[in-house]
């Protein structure tokens, strides 16, 4: 019996070496043009040349298998789709920073990540001049992105917003200021949550509008690019109101923790974002009558983006898929297949979770990102932690 | 106390006998009761992945049910579709085993060495062996990669299972170390004066006598290999997709339930078979040992 | 019981194991302790300083290590008071143990971040365990029992995931308990509890001490369950370390918090080992 344990071993052992080099490609050929400055056409013929490209998302496999399917046949170049973790995708790309040639060529960017790898230099660009049809993608979406300075470097390509979630069983009078909301959490103890804006967006948009109402308005922090201190002195008075509702308020894990605790009975209203309600309606995992709005006290919205690290290797292939995903047809196709709201403004569609009418009026920008930052640590020290 | 009747001696059965009988009457029912407690502590949580994998979309599980209405196997086609388990079933099962033997030809003689020998330093041997799990998530898949891409393990096999290898050492060096600690001398002493050489020694008194230790470590190097996600991430993809890739995905910030119990229970399957199998060697080799036949 | 004589080839013989590892670790160890002091820092100004380490003093880090430190201690106790009966009891063949053991085992295989997925699940608001008790009458209205502020449901996700794992360490310990010293005692007039203190815990302490630290590291360092199934409040070391370098874009503070993630358990796996030597020196 050991014998053949021992025999086993040294044969798997000695199979060891066949593996040993893996399936790594030639290393990229440089760059035969100057991108910022060659012609569309150009970066197509470049990117062909390529032939392959790797591209780090999180979310939407569906929709990015699909994409990258129609992708491959259009131009024949090879797509390598990884579908990876929020975190770990970012990880990855701040290891590599260092190397002279790194692993992605794409990536999806989004929330406090803007500004962590904005501060860390990790993107090519800018390639706002290189994109054709640049100007039809959301224009805001191209200057600033979750309070930060984008510098054109990254492309919008997915627009999404957070707004009220509820279930219309339980909630009668779905409330539209913050007076209306107050006093319907006092009425409902425990059934409104949200989650600490450590934990994710949808708690950071409702603490944003939290600090709106307490505080005297947002406008007051338009273009600041560093914190002003004195301009945060009466932030208390937003913290104030949440720890008197300490009782009464629920708070959750995650951006999903709040739906699914809405699924689950628990929650009777909640904050969200509609690109994720949407998606666990369309899986089974939220009940269909679930309702969302943005109330008239606003709430904050924005979208992702994608960049090209640096050190990317395939630098066309990556811009020419980037354009595939903002294409007229690919946008719609991601609408049609998940009510992902896209980032081109040119195409009509039916059927949102919110309606026009509530994102033209009542969506707001976030301020700048060092108060978001702030707020984020501010709101730990101050509510979580007593 | 003896039965001291003469008369019902004779029909009774002896105490003794009695007593015994009541002894393992008691521990079968003791074992009953524990296999129903492990059936629902277990198959509870279990079970709810079963039904959470087989939601139907258009029919959502939600409050008040306490049972999907509907059963689809949409998410098992949908995870299948859209991901690349396979892929990443084959390769994570590729690598494990490499990583288990790995593991355990590095360990060996440095857990003889630590379990029998007073050698200097050896508290902080046994402390520095610890290092790659005691290490966060953070370091390891910021720094920890850059050696793997240094070295131009990046995006191999090889790289991989060395990686692996890394994070199952401290388990099967420890736990072996621990088995080695307590072989009794006076074994390796009448075998050293039978005349044992070194390689006659090493296999057929330290191999035998570490068995149920070394064992165990393997079976841990084998999950923790399996489990393995922060240095896999960075040095693997997009090369490699391994299991937790995929786990993670649907289990991190973009939690979808349905999604995530089939590749929970994708995952589980095939390690739980493996338990199975590898519960017949490990169950011979605790009773032989206790019973002092080794 | 220890042969005492020590050739160099003993050094070589721990290279594949501690030397592989300080090969690969020892770049990753300097380069948090730098940067922890503001050299090498990931942004790109790099400056000695000792004004990272006022991390320390912050009210959230103190509460994260010692929460985090709690979840370790006991996990790792609780686990072991757990499995050492489930250990003796099978330490004996018997009908249907094969069969108990391995189902005891299942949660081995199971990943942490299933683990606590399934566990969650479980103890939701309307989740199984709060409809059966409010159909057996004994509750009225469900209980809260998701993310308890002590920490409770990270501890039994700890609990339910790891004990296989301490059952096969103290399993293999156990194995090398003769049975002929035990009936030996026993033949000696000793009691049941006398034979646990004085022969089997003694005997095993060594795959005691093992299986405490190895779960101490495990539940201490945790990441998944405890952003599943943790407190709001307070996070995590490991979290609070990635929230540190990831939402603050504080860097260096956060390989601070990494020195102390490593240096505490370091710490405790010391005086873990000091306690099994005070237990078995009393002997």
């Amino acid at each position: 019996m050991k014998k053949l344990l021992l025999i086993v071993l040294a044969c798997l052992f000695a199979l060891a070496p066949v593996f040993a080099e893996g399936a790594r490609d030639a290393p990229a050929p440089a760059a035969a043009i100057d991108l910022k400055t060659a012609s569309w056409d150009q970066i197509v013929a470049a990117a062909k040349a390529e032939g392959q490209v790797t591209f780090y998302s999180w979310y939407f496999p569906d929709y990015f298998k699909e994409a990258s399917m129609d992708f491959e046949k259009l131009y024949g170049i090879k797509v390598n789709l990884v579908i990876g973790e929020q975190t770990a995708n970012f990880n990855k790309a701040i290891s590599e920073k260092g190397n002279a040639v790194g692993t992605i060529d794409a990536m999806i960017v989004g929330g406090q990540w803007v500004k962590t790898t904005m501060d860390l230099d990790l993107f090519w660009g800018p390639v706002k001049d290189i994109m054709p049809d640049a100007d039809k993608l959301a224009p805001s979406l191209w200057v600033v992105q979750e309070g930060v300075m984008t510098k054109g470097y990254l492309t919008p390509f997915h627009r999404n917003q957070t707004g009220i979630l509820y279930d219309p069983e339980r909630v009668s009078n779905p409330p539209q200021t913050w007076e209306e909301l107050t006093a319907w959490i006092d009425a409902n103890p425990k059934k409104f949550g949200f989650n600490d804006p450590s934990k994710g967006g949808s708690g950071q948009s409702f603490v944003h509008t939290l600090i709106a109402y307490t505080t005297g308005g947002l406008k007051q922090y338009d273009g600041d690019s560093d914190l002003v201190q004195s301009k945060v002195a009466n932030w208390n008075q937003a913290w104030d109101w949440v720890i008197a509702r300490k009782d009464k308020l629920t708070f959750t894990v995650s951006n999903n923790d709040s739906i699914t605790r809405l699924n689950d009975g628990e929650l009777a209203m909640t904050v969200g974002w509609d690109d994720n309600v949407k998606d666990m309606m369309s899986k089974g995992n939220l009940f269909k009558r679930a309702k969302m709005y943005i109330p008239k006290m606003g709430l904050a919205g924005g979208g992702d983006t994608m960049g090209i690290p640096k050190n990317a290797p395939h630098k066309a292939a990556a811009l020419l898929y980037i354009q595939h995903i903002t294409s007229k047809e690919q946008q719609l196709k991601k609408f049609q297949m998940l009510g992902a709201y896209p980032a081109r403004t040119d195409i009509a569609i039916e059927g949102t979770l919110l309606t026009e009418a509530d994102r033209k009026n009542n969506a707001i920008a976030w301020f700048p990102a060092p108060y978001k930052s702030y707020m984020i640590a501010e709101f730990v020290k101050n509510v979580m932690m007593k | 106390m003896a039965i001291t009747n003469p008369s019902v001696a004779t029909l009774a059965v002896p105490l003794h006998v009695l007593q015994a009988r009541r002894i393992r009457r008691f521990y079968i029912m003791l074992t009953v009761f524990f296999v129903v407690v492990q059936l629902v502590w277990i198959g509870t949580p279990i079970l709810m992945a079963v039904l959470w994998s087989l939601v139907n979309p258009d029919y959502p599980w939600s409050f008040p049910n306490l049972f999907p209405t509907h059963l689809a196997p949409a998410p098992w086609i949908y995870v299948f579709k859209y991901t690349n388990i396979i892929r990443a079933l084959k390769t994570s099962y590729s690598v494990a085993p490499f990583a288990v033997a790995l593991s355990f030809l590095f360990s060996l003689p440095t857990a003889y060495v630590l379990g029998r020998k007073n050698i200097p330093g050896k508290k902080i041997f046994n402390l520095i062996v610890l290092l790659p799990i005691i290490m966060p998530g953070m370091v390891v898949a910021l720094f920890l990669s850059r050696v793997f891409t240094a070295l131009h393990l990046s995006q191999t096999f090889f790289g991989l299972v060395l990686a692996h290898t890394l994070m199952g050492l401290p388990y099967m060096i420890r736990v072996l170390t621990t088995s080695f600690q307590t072989i009794p001398q006076d074994v390796i002493d009448a075998a050293e004066n039978l005349g044992a050489g070194t390689f006659v020694k090493i296999r057929d008194v330290f191999l035998p006598m570490v068995r149920p230790g070394l064992l165990a470590g393997m079976i841990f190097a084998f999950t923790t290999s399996i489990e393995e996600f922060n240095l896999t991430f960075v040095i693997g993809t997009p090369t490699f997709e391994t299991i937790p890739t995929i786990l993670y995905s649907f289990m991190g910030y973009n939690f979808i339930r349905t999604n995530a119990a089939v590749v929970a229970l994708v995952m589980m399957t095939p390690n739980i078979i493996m338990l199975f199998i590898v519960e017949r060697f490990l169950k011979s080799d605790y009773l032989s040992a206790s019973l002092g036949k080794m | 019981m220890k042969d005492d004589s020590i050739t160099p080839i003993h050094y070589v013989m721990l290279l594949p194991g501690v030397g592989f590892i300080i090969l690969f670790l020892g770049s990753s160890i300097f380069l948090t302790v730098a940067q922890s002091f503001g050299l090498f820092s990931i942004t790109g100004h790099s400056r000695f300083t000792l004004d990272n380490w006022k991390v320390i003093a912050a009210q959230e880090s103190l509460d994260s290590v010692f929460f985090s430190l709690k979840m370790g201690i006991l996990s790792s106790i609780g686990t072991v008071l757990f499995t050492f009966p489930v250990a003796l009891f099978l330490r004996k063949g018997g009908a249907g143990k094969g069969f108990l053991g391995s189902l005891i085992k299942i949660p081995l295989f199971i990943p942490a971040l299933v683990a606590a997925f399934l566990i969650v699940n479980l103890i939701s608001y309307h989740g199984i365990v709060n409809e059966l008790l409010m159909k057996l009458g004994l509750l009225k209205e469900p209980l809260r029992m998701l993310n308890d502020k002590f920490g409770w449901g990270v501890i039994v996700i700890q609990i339910w995931k790891n004990l296989p794992f301490v059952l096969l360490i103290l399993m293999a310990s156990l194995a090398s308990v003769r049975d002929d010293t035990v009936d030996a005692a026993r033949n000696l007039g000793a009691g049941t509890w006398q034979v646990l203190f004085k022969i089997y815990i003694p005997l095993t302490m060594p795959g005691i001490l093992v299986s405490m630290i190895l779960m101490f590291i495990k539940a201490f360092g945790d990441f998944p369950i405890t952003s599943i199934a943790g407190p709001p409040y307070p996070s995590s070391i490991a979290f609070r370390m990635h929230a540190t370098a990831t939402l603050y874009q504080e860097w260096d503070q956060a390989a601070v918090l990494g020195v102390i993630i490593i240096g505490s358990a370091l710490f405790v796996i010391w005086a873990y080992s000091r306690l099994a030597d005070l237990v078995k020196g009393g002997e």
